[in-house]
């Protein structure tokens, strides 16, 4: 048997459906009997829900106007692929 | 060969197309730079490190094999290149160092000894688009994630804000899947707790 404290530690694998069919049953029992761990499951999923639906985040004009300039010199360049970019 | 959007996207850039470059950078330009900044903070050295990743992005756009999505791509070069770069400056890196306080039990003090709620969480009675409607929560939850450990950040933001998978992000990060699962969970549970703030009625 699993602790309220133990549910609560899964409750983001629950939520993404990433609990072991084991787990998932477990956890899926005790949410059904224990109001305090089913709220947390809740706002835990209403937490993701919150983050997903923020707006992304504005780059700045010039940021953006300075970086599009960059690509242009790149493609005036001749667009060059020539490097391993994570070396 | 990459294939669909990313595939198109990656065609466009190569030809030369500028408008689609300015609709990448709007897209990851900022959540790349927050990211970045968690790995470095002094002054504009993030910024330069994004910068250095678009160039790189665009001279390795050949080598891009659509094995991922592109945006995880990117995220990744972005993080090698922040890594070496903290190197660099002899920063000790938020990844380096196991642990870090970071995946420690969450608010134990909520249990009692036996593990059951001794604080049990307060009912919610608002939506999440709700929650951002109300302005001074929308704040808050964006200045939570800045003020969360660096390690949690970057999982979180990559996850829930970026929509990546577990495995994408072990992927991006080179963490094991247990630590990206206890970082994600410690971070989403402390933006739980700002928002429970709120809504149980102690600051509005
Ligand atoms: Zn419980």
């Amino acid at each position: 048997m699993k602790t309220c404290q133990q549910i609560a530690e899964l409750a983001s694998q629950y939520v993404d459906g990433e609990l072991s069919m084991a787990d998932w049953g477990q956890v899926r029992m005790h949410l059904w009997l224990c109001p305090p761990c089913r709220a947390y499951a809740d706002q835990i999923a209403m937490t993701r829900q919150v983050l997903e639906q923020l707006p992304a985040e504005a780059v700045s004009e010039d940021v953006k106007s300075e970086l599009v300039g960059r690509f242009r010199d790149w493609v005036d360049a001749g667009a060059p692929c020539d490097e391993d970019p994570e070396g | 060969m990459p294939t669909g959007r990313d595939a198109e996207l990656v065609a466009s850039l190569i030809a030369g197309d500028e408008a689609a470059f300015a609709r990448l950078v709007e897209a990851h330009h900022e959540g790349l730079l927050r990211l970045a900044r968690r790995m470095l903070p002094r002054a504009g050295v993030a910024e330069e490190v994004v910068q250095e990743t678009w160039m790189a992005v665009l001279r390795g756009l050949a080598r891009f094999e659509g094995r991922s999505a592109l945006k995880t791509w990117i995220y990744r070069i972005l993080v090698n290149r922040a890594r070496s770069r903290a190197r660099k400056e002899g920063r000790s890196l938020p990844f380096s160092a196991m642990g870090n306080g970071e995946d420690g039990p969450m608010e134990p003090e909520r249990f009692d000894a036996s593990g059951k709620w001794q604080e049990p969480p307060s009912e919610w009675d608002a939506s999440p688009s709700g929650m951002l409607m109300r302005k001074e929560m929308h704040q808050a939850i964006l200045e939570a994630i800045e003020t969360i450990p660096p390690r949690q950040a970057m999982v979180l933001r990559m996850r829930d804000l970026e929509g990546m998978s577990s495995e994408e992000v072990r992927n991006v990060l080179e963490i094991s899947e247990t630590n990206q699962r206890v970082l994600l969970h410690r971070a989403r549970h402390k933006v739980r707790g700002v928002l429970e703030g709120y809504l149980a009625g102690g600051v509005s």
